[in-house]
């Protein structure tokens, strides 16, 4: 009798135990999602900071691209507008625009040796390539947190209490491909 | 017999519990951490990977071997007797502090041991002093792949990764060009840094640079200065710069010791994959080894009370 007792109380702490780890795991994972979504979130800023300096030294050299220039004014705009509602999806696809936007903005400089040689847009392109890198990496760092979220949130046994607790499944930051309008 | 099964079983159920534990905690900060690239990575607990690499220029040496390398730690141990069995026992250790470096395909990042913990696994080298008597070496050599979990910052600084000519290590001028100041300046550079001034110069060890060690730096800076001076050419432009920049790489991120909660810095020479499949392994080992003795205590403990 006390035998089974001993088991029956054996059983209940692996369990218990079993349980406590699932959901520490599950806390983890939500955490490190949030955390890296925070760290683009800062790179994301910082680039988009960049680009009114971007567009007011280009629009001194560059007479005949206002339009251009005014996409991506409105392209930084709806980024900041979609980050407000920190909604990855949104972002992505607002995000998609911004980085198009720029680099016609940076394709067409070239064409201009004034602009290129200008040191503000130099040391500008150079911060908005390295912020670009930052922000390839950290979203790379952020869909693996998310990989590791969804896997803990739908593997067993976490999912028998994931949804319980408030855990759930969350959505990569993709940026999809966007071809510029022509101005 | 009955008592020994019984310690038997008491050492099985806590020591597979520890087991279990432990590998369920690693398991989950490997396998819940993904690894980051060390120039675009936040400041944080992160994981990383890479190559070793030196952090002085002078290069460390094992006691035992004399053989060069990063890290090593040395442990002697002695057989004894316990009856009829034979054991080997540890009666000295030691363990290197000198910093050294990771670096990835962005940046380098330095690592101090002091406060880390370095996986030891097989040794690199076993000496047999004679048959009672033993040396295991582990060390970390320049080009190991390491991998590495920790509180990662930006340095304050950067420090320059030492080249094959020490001199070209670091340059700081400043717009004056006065020898004493450019050396107060690589004194300053040098300050902003305690783990790489305690490196070059505590003599005695002691954690700290006092005055005749601190008089030493001031020599090493002037000395440093004057070769940079006598390698310029009288018509070579002033820099103006009075940061520190290198001929080769910069260092620009420590990996420190994590404060709070059960993270740790945590180096080995294997590979992330074959760590998570250690801890995976150690989990479930530690599991059955707590449940076997476990289960012998109970059946022991219960059939006594039973009767």
């Amino acid at each position: 009798m006390v035998v089974f007792g001993g088991i029956g109380v054996l059983l209940l702490f692996i369990v218990g135990v079993q349980i406590v780890h699932a959901y520490n795991k599950l806390v983890m994972a939500k955490h490190n999602v949030q955390a890296a979504w925070s760290n683009i979130d800062v790179v994301l800023k910082q680039r988009n900071d960049e680009l009114p300096k971007l567009v007011q030294v280009v629009k001194e050299y560059v007479e005949y691209e206002r339009d251009l220039l005014q996409q991506l004014v409105r392209a930084r705009d709806t980024a900041a507008r979609a980050r407000e509602r920190q909604d990855p999806g949104s972002i992505g696809f607002a995000e998609s625009s911004v980085r198009a936007y720029t680099q016609r903005v940076l394709a067409v400089a070239e064409a201009y040796p004034a602009l290129k040689s200008d040191h503000v847009f130099i040391a500008l392109t150079k911060r908005i390539s390295e912020l670009e890198a930052a922000i390839a990496d950290r979203r790379t760092f952020y869909n693996d947190t998310v990989r590791i979220n969804n896997e803990a949130v739908e593997q067993f046994p976490e999912n028998l209490f994931a949804g319980r607790f408030g855990f759930e499944r969350v959505s990569p930051f993709r940026f999809d491909s966007v071809v510029p309008r022509r101005a | 017999m009955e008592a020994k099964l019984f310690f038997i079983a008491c050492a099985l159920a806590i020591g597979g519990f520890v087991a279990w534990r432990r590998g369920m905690k690693m398991h989950r900060l490997m396998h819940g951490t993904p690894t980051s690239k060390i120039a675009t990575a936040a400041k944080g607990f992160v994981e990383i990977t890479g190559r070793a690499r030196p952090f002085l220029p002078t290069p460390l040496r094992d006691p035992i071997t004399d053989e060069e390398c990063l890290w090593f730690y040395v442990c002697t141990e002695q057989r004894k007797r316990w009856g009829k069995r034979k054991t080997w026992e540890k009666i000295k250790e030691a363990q290197s502090s000198r910093a050294f470096v990771l670096e990835d395909d962005t940046a380098r990042c330095m690592i101090e041991p002091k406060g880390a913990e370095i996986e030891k696994k097989r040794p690199d080298t076993v000496i047999y002093e004679h048959s009672d008597l033993r040396h295991l070496v582990w060390r970390i050599r320049v080009g190991n792949a390491l991998y590495a979990l920790g509180h990662l910052e930006r340095l304050s600084t950067s420090i320059a990764l030492p080249s094959s000519r020490p001199a070209e290590t670091v340059l700081v001028t400043t717009t004056n060009g006065d020898p004493e100041q450019q050396a107060l300046s690589l004194l300053r550079s040098w300050k902003q840094n305690q783990a790489v001034l305690i490196e070059r110069f505590d003599a005695d060890g002691d954690g700290r640079i006092d005055p005749e060690e601190w008089e030493s730096a001031r020599q090493a800076a002037r000395a440093q200065v004057r070769g940079k001076a006598t390698a310029a050419t009288p018509s070579a432009p002033r820099e103006t710069t009075s940061s520190a920049t290198a001929v080769n790489a910069q260092i620009t991120h420590a990996l420190k010791v994590p404060q709070g909660g059960d993270r740790r810095l945590f180096v080995s020479l294997q590979s992330a994959a074959t760590l998570e499949s250690g801890a995976l392994w150690q989990k479930r080992l530690g599991l059955i080894a707590f449940v076997l003795g476990a289960l012998y205590l109970i059946v022991t403990i219960g059939m006594k009370i039973d009767r």
